[in-house]
């Protein structure tokens, strides 16, 4: 059994035993066999002496439980680490930022408190899943929709707090956005509600995010400053209808005024689902076709001539490759959009949608799906489920081998930074990180990368940084990983969200006035953890005794 | 909801027999899996490494993805009690299959790469059961 890092054995042994006390010895894990299912699955580090482990877990069932380990860790010093369900794979798993911390695991506070149909809200506790969420809201005949992240085993407030993303409507796909009150165990064991929770017998926690007074909400966000232990979400009435079309643009260039159209009509509300940009003649998907792609059925392989006048192009540009796919009607860039609403709602907003892309010459339309919700479950699989709020674990088979994906990865990290929502900036994009993956050896580019529409006023550049068997492999795509975090801040660019080990790095990046930011984080780190108890490390936040020892 | 029997593109097989085809490995499922296995989760590519009589044992077919496997049987079962599952299956859906199993108390008790496919054959059990010499 490991011992965190500066505690003696018998202050450990001693909170073991104060944590056994308080949850009961089945629910304390120091075996090595137990542990070792809190590490990283996807670690780039994995087996290596850098790698972050927990030395134990505990997994508590109730608030009070939790606020009891939180006051035996002060009083030992042990640092502690909480996770919800613990699957933020490509974002550092389960385990711990600070190596030796003892994770608190909560998947046992599993409740769904309340479901609130008239406000169309849910109050859960963190081990609650989506799936959970979701198989509850099926069997109360709820005509709530969640809205979930692609794989459907994650925890509905462990995603939101880590700020994750999911795939309906535009106001609930930012999950931390879309949450109304939390409750936090502080690290002094003190607990709080936020908002209007903050009153007693307030009906409104649910109702009205901010309360009153300076909102605090985000400082436990992507943080270190306290435990959720409940939180409030809104949730989306089922719509009647789903729309799905496209809007295809025949020249390079098209992409900048598509993009420009669309953030009119997103942010106007005409378009009001996930819009997603592909590119036919580059062979690239959209999202929610991903799985269909790489099994090699999808309408988007390109023939032997486009794969020769691909090879040839530049960041997915060559006059031939143009002519090429004016020529052969095969549009250049495709965007899909979703529309959810009365029938007659969405079709009078796909009318106005086209209406403003007509601006751009050879504009094409297409209806993709047009569907009267809810859908027959026995069909929901030939979807991506997460636009209709089903949760899935369907994402992972992409790693799997198939003709267009002979080696897959044991894992990936996922590179995201946030640039501009446009056109120009997708360009740039490309221009700059392909030649630095270039440079660096990393296989993160086939033709052309597009970016991820989650957040209606930004993109999210994300590449999937593989993760191998070999160590060495590894380490060069984790160099240079760090390399691409540096080039992206160097042209204004940042990560929404990474795992621990590049948590420094990104953090580096975020630097105006001499890293003001990252000194208020540290000034709230001292002033509400002194003991430097919580999550130690998380999001490059150390307490003031671990500060020297970090850099 | 939608259910494993009633996915199209999920199958959900009570005994393959129906399901088997030509070309079979006998030796192989005989090899397949704990004797105490209350399953065996198939990926429908690899049904033919079955042998052709019908299996003791229920037998679950999915099509590589293992949402409905998972929400619809093996949450539930575990949730309700520990029981051995056996498979073969690609690797993401044991990856999915071992994550899950982790969060109910169940591990990982054996698994192997099988020679000339992608195919992996695996038992999950409940923590504590010993596995085979
Ligand atoms: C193939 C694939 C596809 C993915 N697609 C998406 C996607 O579409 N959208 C998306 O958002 N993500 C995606 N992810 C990333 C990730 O899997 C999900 O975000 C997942 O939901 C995160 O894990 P979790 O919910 O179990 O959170 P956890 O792992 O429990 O939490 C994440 C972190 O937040 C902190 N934390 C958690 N709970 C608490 C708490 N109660 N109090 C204080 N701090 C806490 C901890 O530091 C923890 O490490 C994807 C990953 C893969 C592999």
């Amino acid at each position: 059994m490991r011992t965190p890092p500066g505690v003696s054995p018998s202050d450990f042994a001693a909170a073991l035993a104060a944590f056994t006390q308080i949850v009961g010895a089945e629910w304390v894990f120091t075996s090595d066999e137990d542990v070792a299912l809190y590490r990283d699955a996807y670690s780039p580090l994995a087996g290596q002496p850098e790698e972050r482990l927990a030395s134990a877990a505990v997994a508590p069932e109730t608030t009070q439980q939790v606020q009891a380990i939180v006051r035996v860790a002060n009083q030992y010093r042990i640092p502690i680490y909480p996770i919800s369900t613990g699957k933020n794979l490509g974002y550092g798993g389960s385990a711990p930022a600070y190596s030796g911390s003892v994770v608190v695991d909560l998947k046992r506070m599993n409740r769904i408190l309340e479901v609130d149909e008239a406000n169309m809200s849910v109050l859960v506790e963190p081990g609650v899943s989506y799936f959970d969420l979701y198989n509850h809201l099926r069997k109360t005949g709820s005509k709530l929709w969640i809205d979930c992240p692609d794989p459907g085993w994650g925890s509905v407030v462990g995603n939101a707090v880590d700020r994750g993303g999911g795939y309906t409507m535009a106001n609930y796909r930012n999950h931390f956005d879309s949450h109304c009150g939390m409750e936090i165990v502080l690290p002094n064991g003190e607990l709080l509600r936020t908002g209007m929770g903050a009153i007693p017998g307030a009906r409104t926690w649910q109702q009205y995010k901010s309360g009153c007074g300076p909102w605090v909400d985000g400082i436990f966000s992507q943080s270190n400053l306290g435990i959720v232990t409940k939180m409030g979400f809104w949730l989306m009435p089922e719509p009647e209808a789903y729309l799905r079309c496209t809007v295809s643009v025949p020249r390079y260039k098209d992409l900048i005024p598509l993009v420009d159209i669309l953030n009119h009509v997103e942010n106007a509300r005409i378009v009001n689902g996930f819009p997603d940009l592909a590119s036919p003649l580059l062979g690239y998907p959209p999202t929610g076709q991903v799985q269909l792609f790489i099994e090699g059925t999808s309408a988007y392989a390109t023939t032997a001539q486009q794969k020769a006048l691909l090879a040839q192009a530049d960041q997915g540009y060559s006059p031939e490759l143009e002519a090429y796919a004016l020529a052969n009607k095969i549009p250049y860039w495709e965007l899909w959009v979703t529309f959810y609403g009365p029938m007659e709602v969405v079709e009078a907003q796909w009318k106005a949608t086209q209406r403003h892309f007509s601006q751009i010459p050879g504009a094409t339309y297409k209806i993709v799906d047009q569907l009267k919700l809810p859908v027959d479950p026995a069909k929901i699989s030939d979807y991506h489920e997460p636009e209709f709020g089903v949760p899935s674990l369907r994402a992972f088979s992409i790693g799997a081998r198939t003709p267009y994906n002979p080696t897959p990865s044991k894992g990936h990290m996922w590179f995201s930074p946030i640039i501009p929502r446009t056109g120009e900036a997708i360009f740039e994009a490309n221009r700059v990180f392909s030649a630095a993956a270039k440079d660096l050896g990393m296989p993160l580019f086939q033709t052309f990368s597009m970016p991820a529409c989650f957040w209606e006023r930004s993109f999210i550049f994300i590449l999937a940084t593989p993760v191998t068997t070999d160590a060495a492999t590894n380490r060069k795509y984790l160099a240079g990983f760090k390399k691409l975090i540096e080039i992206g801040g160097q042209h204004g660019w940042g990560e929404y969200r990474t795992a621990p080990v590049f948590q420094e790095s990104v953090m580096d990046v975020y630097s105006f006035n001499n890293h003001a930011l990252h000194r208020l984080h540290e000034t709230l780190k001292d002033a509400i953890d002194p003991n430097g108890i919580l999550s130690a490390g998380r999001y490059n936040i150390w307490p003031r005794h671990l500060r020297k020892k970090a850099q | 909801m939608a259910g494993i029997a009633t996915v199209d593109r999920r199958v959900f097989v009570s005994g393959c027999a129906g399901l088997l085809v030509a070309g079979a490995l006998p030796a192989l499922a005989a090899a397949t899996d704990h004797p105490e296995a209350e399953w065996l989760v198939v990926d429908r590519r690899f049904l033919s490494l079955l042998p052709r009589q019908p299996l003791a044992r229920r037998t679950l077919a999915i099509d590589g993805d293992v949402t409905a496997l998972w929400r619809d049987t093996l949450q539930p079962l575990w949730r309700e009690r520990g029981a051995v599952i056996a498979g073969i299956t690609r690797e993401p859906a044991l990856f999915c299959l071992e994550h899950l199993a982790q969060g109910l108390r169940h591990h990982l008790l054996r698994r192997e790469a099988l020679a000339g496919t992608d195919a992996v054959r695996w038992t999950l059990a409940p923590v504590g059961t010993r596995g085979l010499a």
